[in-house]
């Protein structure tokens, strides 16, 4: 299991900052599109270091047969 | 961290707006109300309708093209305890602290942590468990 975290500090005029953790690759963009279509237009979007992560794939297991004998 | 964004705020739905000015302890008239927005002597007023009424000289209107509500309102007769630029600010704060609240629970988050900080902002920390692999 893995934890999402959303933290958002909603100024008093109205302008909302959000910040995305804990979510690899550009599946962080989905997640918060709805919210950000919805609640008004974007003014800055600056990507973190983890957007460029690709998240975790399990390798196929590879068995190298050994003919030599 | 995967992005950090700034949203400036729109009012764009009817029942977010209606609930926003509730919270902020207005008394709020529903559909269509005919407004009285203009001359404060009270001769020759022009009537404009409104979605959303507070008493009967502050107004939201839809409007089409910007597909957002605008405040329509005499700034002649104008009687909030805040400047109109104010009340407008505190409207869209509400607003958009009302939309993400029911948005992000509607989407399986929890909300952890709430609290207005000293220069007025508030701070809202949402939390969800998924499974390796459903990102």
């Amino acid at each position: 299991m893995k934890q999402h975290t959303i933290r958002y500090r909603i100024r008093q005029d109205g302008l909302v900052e959000e910040l995305v953790e804990g979510v690899l690759g550009e599946s962080c963009e989905q997640l918060t599109r709805t919210m950000e279509d919805n609640l008004g237009e974007i003014s800055f979007r600056k990507l973190t270091p983890e957007y460029y992560q690709q998240p975790e794939f399990k390798p196929a297991k590879i068995v190298i047969e050994d003919n030599l004998n | 961290m995967s992005h950090f964004s700034t949203i400036k705020t729109k009012i764009k739905d009817y029942d977010t707006l209606v609930k926003a000015l509730n919270n902020l302890g207005q008394d709020v008239t529903g559909n269509n109300q005919e407004l009285v927005v203009s001359g404060a002597h009270g001769k020759g007023h022009e009537t404009v309708v409104a979605d959303i009424a507070i008493g009967t000289d502050i107004g939201f209107r839809y409007n089409t093209v910007s597909q957002t509500y605008e405040l329509v309102t005499d700034l002649h007769t104008w009687s909030q305890p805040v400047p109109v630029e104010r009340f407008l600010d505190k409207l869209a704060q509400e607003y958009a602290l009302v939309h993400i609240k029911s948005q992000t629970v509607e989407d399986g988050y929890e909300i952890v942590e709430e609290k207005r900080e000293l220069d007025g902002s508030v701070e809202l920390v949402v939390t969800r468990w998924t499974s390796d692999g459903d990102n």
